[in-house]
């Protein structure tokens, strides 16, 4: 009898390291890693509220416009202005019914450095079409993981600058609905800009 | 992919700056090839063309975005597909 109760623990105890195995390799089982291998943007973008010196400011307020937006910081030292200058061309180069229907909207990833009134005056340099906003940080890397982008400090050594940020320079096209329709390169002229522009303008009827 | 050449330029390979990329000896049979730009070390945001089929094999424009101070090493990974059939290669290479 006891020699029967003796099979049955050892039984027991083995069907219980049985199901601790089972169970450890469900827990540790390899993981489907997503490897989006076509392209994927159509869930890139979407609504924000971030601030400017006039107060907060949402894409979502320009419904019925184009919006771009440009994400940077204004004590960027090399080319990033540019790809702002070509949206104030651009800008120029529409019909003043046009203008204002487009929205420029600058964020600066740099809320250290630039205050939304240091933006309002940068901004302001480029085009009054262009508002010039800024968040906390979270809701920066909020807007910034929504549309793809990337940024980081670099700490700069024998720099007056203290530190530059390196980051995405791309114009996003929003169309009048809030959809994000277009990524521009840096590169892009004036010319393509403009009629991009006038034909999400246009598509709207 | 058989016996098949990348090149991408003009060098030197710099951000920002328009870059062309090619693909030339390829099997003809693939359908369509991506190409994907990103950080060897970390995220940079989307940077992803499809590239167009030339007489001798695919060709695309792209760029660098990122305004950066240094230089940075970068990952292109090419992935050619056909149906459920894909392949993907690596190269890297470094950019100011």
């Amino acid at each position: 009898m006891s020699q029967q109760l003796k099979t049955l623990k050892i039984l027991l105890i083995l069907t219980l390291c049985l199901l601790l195995g089972l169970a450890a390799a469900f827990a540790l089982r390899p993981q489907t890693v997503e490897t989006a291998l076509l392209n994927n943007n159509h869930s890139l973008g979407g609504d924000f509220t971030l601030t400017s010196a006039a107060g907060p400011v949402s894409l979502a307020d320009f419904r019925g416009q184009v919006a771009v937006i440009y994400i940077g910081y204004a004590s960027c030292p090399d080319v990033c202005p540019t790809a702002l200058a070509v949206l104030t061309q651009s800008l120029r180069q529409l019909s003043e019914a046009e203008r204002q229907q487009v929205q420029g909207i600058f964020i600066s990833v740099d809320p250290e450095r630039d205050t939304p009134e240091k933006l309002a005056d940068y901004s302001a340099f480029f085009s009054p079409q262009i508002v010039g906003v800024t968040g906390s940080r979270d809701d920066i890397d909020q807007v910034v993981r929504q549309y793809g982008a990337f940024y980081r400090k670099v700490e700069l050594k024998d720099s007056a600058m203290g530190y530059a940020v390196d980051h995405s320079s791309r114009l996003y096209l929003v169309d009048q609905q809030g959809r994000l329709v277009e990524t521009l390169m840096h590169n892009t002229s004036v010319p393509t800009l403009t009629s991009t522009l006038k034909s999400l303008i246009n598509s709207q009827g | 992919m058989g016996n098949s050449q990348v090149s991408l330029g003009p060098a030197p390979i710099a951000s920002l700056k328009p870059l062309t990329l090619n693909l030339e000896g390829t099997d003809t049979a693939w359908e369509q090839v991506t190409a994907d730009l990103q950080g060897a070390d970390m995220y940079m945001g989307q940077n992803r063309i499809t590239l167009n089929k030339t007489a001798s094999g695919w060709q695309g424009t792209t760029e660098l975005a990122v305004c950066t101070t240094g230089t940075m090493r970068w990952r292109l990974t090419l992935t050619l597909s056909q149906g459920e059939r894909h392949q993907q290669h690596l190269f890297e290479f470094d950019a100011r």
